[in-house]
This record gives structure tokens, sequence and C-alpha cells, in this order.
């Protein structure tokens, strides 16, 4: 039989290809115990099995939570490249009442490497050595070329450490109120190893390579060329160190600009976000608000429209609505939206005050600066009126153009605003954490705060976190396939 | 567990001659005073036998860092670059009890701010929903 020579060729250079091209597989991600005998992951402690997990000592279940976490992601992955986790369950930091659960994160970086997508950008190990398909460290000493690093606090519940709090061991996400999910924490640090975060500074603004003698020089990291600050419209790799430091601390700005992530937003986060609009006057504008975990959510259709009244029942001009207010405040508030200040009292004291009054709804003006608006916490099953809470700039915005208005005056309208999803800009666009004042190390390579429903890499954990890295539940994986995975 | 919104202050002197009472500052009034439903406690400085919290690196007796640190960065192989990022840099999750029994856990990068979370010197869970 004879053989077109075209297609002799192209069955070569598809064979060539096919040798030459990472396969696409799962990643098998390997667990690799770097305790010494008898603590950690060889704790031989007997444990009675939970949850799923079917150890019979302490370091046994350890192992297993970590390997169902590996095991987790390598199926959400592909690499024809083991990923190797330097893994450990030893002591670290505590006190009484505060704990390093564990530490988690890139071990080495490349760049410019065979299959990069980008030249000239710093990638996590295990990433880099996914696309080059090889890899990347000469040798075979994982304390030398592992991916990972992930260490975990062996001394968790102890009399110095957290006494009364434990790891829950179990597979199934149950823990119990005293307990901290070792699933969901893993697969949150490991999350971050395999490449949610920056190397960049959030605090200097420099890259991870720059030195003192050169602070403008380095590499960004690939997470940056995804950073997209839409107030300076320029991307975190373009920028300078000083531009960097001020993107880092403009809350609800920066966005991640991936096209899997952006594709997967309306899919995940709710749409709706409650938001201030004070009309009248010279304001005429939105706010971004704080919600309250107490009384009726501001969501749906529905908005609240009512006038704005400043409370003022100190002798200062404050409005702290700790007691009940009296008959001329009562009268000034019915039916209003009340401006109080914050400090003295409970959130859930002033807003059951302005309620008793008559009061429509309740804006917390805030007594120390800061940005965004936190929410207001508290629980009090009595309270029938929204409560927000806005910056305490915005506060004394607020205050003087209403204190300053004539009849009509200035309105207050609440609302669930349908055009932004909640954590995502109006191009649904993720936005990350950035708070001002920065907060060292959890700005930037996290996900905003905003997200709802909570999404795991958010920089706080939350109960009850399902335990999922993709959409419809979760972005984690989708901004690691922006990235390259 | 339930997310706090918290308060933090960073006056570790006045946080420790506090000793185990809780306290905040007045933000209108600079004064010590105990905290509000709305705030969290300034909690008082690691106890004298706390775990590596002040002074030295937490990873300094840790068995593995050692070794890990007795090693240099790989030799990249193919052209590539390398860098070796050291354990202190990388991300850490952080859990502490406010003074009403709730917990807190966040998520910080680099063992200072490690740290200043431990010892309840950093701003917190601003979550807004």
């Amino acid at each position: 039989m004879r053989t077109d020579p075209k297609t002799a060729i192209l069955s070569v250079a598809l064979a060539a290809a096919a040798f030459m091209l990472p396969v696409a597989q799962a990643a098998d991600i390997r667990v690799l115990n770097v305790d010494e005998p008898g603590i950690g992951f060889n704790d031989p402690t007997p444990q009675a099995p939970v949850g799923g997990n079917a150890g019979v000592t302490l370091g046994e279940q350890r192992k297993i939570i970590f390997q169902f976490v590996a095991d987790f992601w390598g199926k959400k992955l592909n690499s024809s490249v083991p990923i190797q986790v330097l893994s450990s369950f030893a002591p670290l930091s505590c006190t009484a009442t505060s704990a390093t659960l564990g530490s988690a994160g890139a071990y080495n970086i490349y760049s410019d490497f065979p299959n990069a997508k980008r030249t000239g950008a710093w990638y996590p190990s295990a990433l880099a050595t996914k696309l080059a398909g090889v890899p990347l460290a000469a040798g075979t000493d994982p304390m030398v070329s592992a991916d990972i690093v992930a260490f975990f606090n062996g001394n968790l519940g102890a009399p110095d450490c957290l006494a009364g709090t434990s790891f829950y061991l179990g597979l199934d996400g149950n823990a119990a109120a005293n307990q901290i999910d070792l699933v969901t924490t893993v697969l949150h640090e490991f999350g971050h190893g395999l490449g949610f975060q920056t190397f960049t500074d959030d605090v200097t603004g420099r890259f991870v390579d720059a030195t003192d003698e050169n602070p403008a020089g380095g590499k960004p990291s690939i997470w940056d060329f995804y950073l997209r600050d839409p107030a300076q419209n320029k991307t975190w790799d373009r920028m300078t160190n000083e531009e960097r430091v001020r993107s880092a601390i403009t809350p609800r700005n920066l966005v991640w600009n991936g096209p899997v992530v952006t594709k997967a937003v309306p899919g995940v986060l709710k749409r709706g976000v409650p938001e201030l609009f004070a009309a009248g006057r010279g304001l005429n504008k939105l706010y971004t608000i704080g919600t309250a975990q107490f009384g009726p959510a501001i969501e749906g259709r529905e908005f609240i429209v009512n006038p704005l009244r400043v409370l003022v029942d100190q002798a200062d001009g404050k409005g702290l609505a700790c007691t009940p207010l009296s008959a001329a405040n009562a009268a000034a508030v019915a039916g209003k939206v009340a401006i109080i200040d914050r400090g003295r009292c409970a959130f859930t004291v002033k807003v059951k005050n302005a309620q008793l009054a008559g009061a429509r709804a309740v804006i917390i003006a805030d007594n120390a600066p800061g940005a965004p608006a936190a929410n207001l916490s508290g629980t009090d099953s009595s309270i029938a009126i929204p409560a927000v809470r806005v910056t305490q700039a915005d506060g004394a915005e607020l205050k003087s153009n209403v204190l300053a208005a004539r009849r009509p005056g200035a309105y207050g309208v609440l609302f669930a605003n349908q055009l932004k999803i909640n954590g995502a800009d109006y191009f649904n666009r993720a936005y990350l954490y950035t708070p001002d004042p920065v907060r060292p190390g959890s700005s930037v390579s996290h996900y905003d705060v905003s997200s709802t429903p909570n999404l795991l890499m958010e920089p706080f954990a939350e109960p009850e976190q399902p335990i999922a890295v993709n959409a419809p539940k979760d972005l984690t994986l989708e901004l690691l396939n922006d990235i390259g995975w | 567990m339930t997310r706090q919104l918290w308060f933090g202050v960073g006056l570790a002197a006045l946080a420790a001659s506090a000793a185990a009472q809780q306290v905040v500052i007045d933000p209108n009034t600079g004064q010590l005073r105990a905290p509000e439903h709305d705030e969290t406690a300034v909690t008082p400085a690691p106890a004298a036998n706390a775990r590596g919290v002040s002074g030295a690196s937490m990873f300094d007796a840790h068995p593995a860092v050692k070794r890990m640190r007795a090693t240099t960065a790989p030799q990249a192989l193919h052209g590539a670059s390398v860098k070796r990022l050291d354990v202190s840099k990388m991300s850490f999750s952080v859990a502490q009890r406010h003074a009403d029994g709730s917990l807190d856990t966040q998520c910080v990068t680099g063992e200072a701010a490690a740290k200043a979370a431990l010892a309840g010197h950093i701003e917190g869970g601003q979550h807004a929903h």
C-alpha cells in the first residue's frame, strides 16, 4: 500500500506534536509528609472515625484530609507533571485566644520557561511545570524542588493554643460551632499554592524580585496581568509601585479581568446589590453601604423611599439613639430614614429605638475611618426595619447636606441595584479585596467580601462554606483557568 | 461560628496592661473602655508562654523548615528563571476568638501579618453580608 506523502508528513507531525505537548490528564497532587516521628501527620493518638474520615489515629485522619483535598483539586486540574506538596502538621504560633491554623503557598516560582503564556512573568511552580510539560528543577529532592508548601498547626486546641477549639476532621463539612473545618481551610490554602495569589507586595507595590537598589525593577506575577484598575485604567503589570499601592486601597474598584471568571460570575454570584441613593439638595448620589445581620434584607425589587432625618440626642450634636428617643426626636424620625451615629451601644439597640419611634429605616454613620462600609453585626428578631452603615466620610457628607436642607429636603432610597452582582462590577468582573487601610497579605490576593454567596477564596472563612471550587458554587477554579490551568 | 465585625486597635502596651480584661479605644474620647456589642476587644497581649508569637520566626524551631532552609533554590532547567519563596512569605490562615466567644478566621500573607492578626493588631472582617 502506498502512503500519500502529505498524509505521511501530517502523521509524523501529529506524532511529534503528541510527544512534545503536555498530555491533558488529571493532576497527580502528592502530599509529602515531612513530619518527624510521633508528631503531626505521625501522631499516634487514637481517634474515632468521623464524618467519612476512616482514620483511627490523629495523624492518619490528618493525612486522609490532606489527600482528600489533593485528590479533589487533582480531579479539577490537568497536568502531566506530578505536583509535590511539602506537608506538615507540626506546631505553629498560638496564644490562648488566637492561633495560626495553617500556612501555605508556592514554594518555588518560575519565569520564562517553555510554553509560558507570558514571558517576563512569575508563575507558581505547579502551574509553570504544568505548562512546560516537564519538571523545571534539576534534581529530585523535594526539599529543593517541591511546588507547594502546606503547614498546619498540630497544637490547635491545646491550653495555650486557642483552647476549646479544634479542627473538624470529617470530610462532610459538619463542623461544630467550636470547630474549624479542616477540609475547606486546606482547600483554600492549596488554592493559594496553586496560583491564587500575587507575589507582588500589596503594601509597597514592589514586584517580588525588586531590590532596594532597584525598587521599581523585577517582574510581575502572572496574577498581575489580570488585575484591572478601572479608576486608573491600567493593569497591575503596567503600574508603578505607587500606583499599585493606591490600587490596593481603593475599595470595590480592582477587578479580575479574566474571561473565564467573568463568564461564570452571573451563574455564581447573586444579582441585586444593596445601595443607598440620596436624592435632593446637592446629593443625588449613590452610596456604598454595609448591610445588617438583623432586620429585613434589602433585596428584590422593593424600594424604601423616605425623607432623610439626622437624629441629634447628644450635646455635641451626635445622635446615638442608645436610649428611647425623646418625644421631639421621635416625631422628627417617624416615617423617615433616620441617620444615627455609631458608638456607645449595640447597633441593635440603636435600630430598635429608632423603630419604636416610627422610623422606616436607619443609616448608621461610622465613627472611625475606613472603607468600604462594614456590615452591622448583632441579633434581634424583633427588629423589623432595615438598617445599613455608611463610612464616616459618607456619613458626614450626608448629615451636613440633610441638616442644611429645607423642605422638601433630601430623600433616602434604599434598594437592591439589579444592574449589579454582589462581588462584581457592572461588567460582571469579580472584585478583589482592596479595603482601606490595606490588610497586608489579605488585600488583592482574595475575592472581595461583598461576594454573595460566599466564595472559598475570600479572606475570611465562613461556616458552612461548601466543599466546592468551581461554578455554580465557587469561582476559584475559573480564576486558575484564566491564569493558565 | 459567626463572622464578627471587629474594630482593631493597635495599642499593644495598653492591651498588655489590661491583662485579661477586654477593652477598646473609644474613637471619640481616645480612652480605654469595655467593648460595645459592635466592637471586638483588643486581644490581650500574648501570654509569656504563647507559642512563638513574639520575637523569632514561628518556623525557626520547625523541623521541616530547618531542613528546607538548609537548601537553596533549585537549578532551573530549560532556560527558565527560578526564585525560592520562604515559608514566612506564604499565606497564613489565622483564627481568633472574640470577647463574645465567636471565632473569626482570616487569611493573610506573610508571617508578620499573621503575628499581627494573632495579637489582634489588625482590623478584620468587614464582611458586607
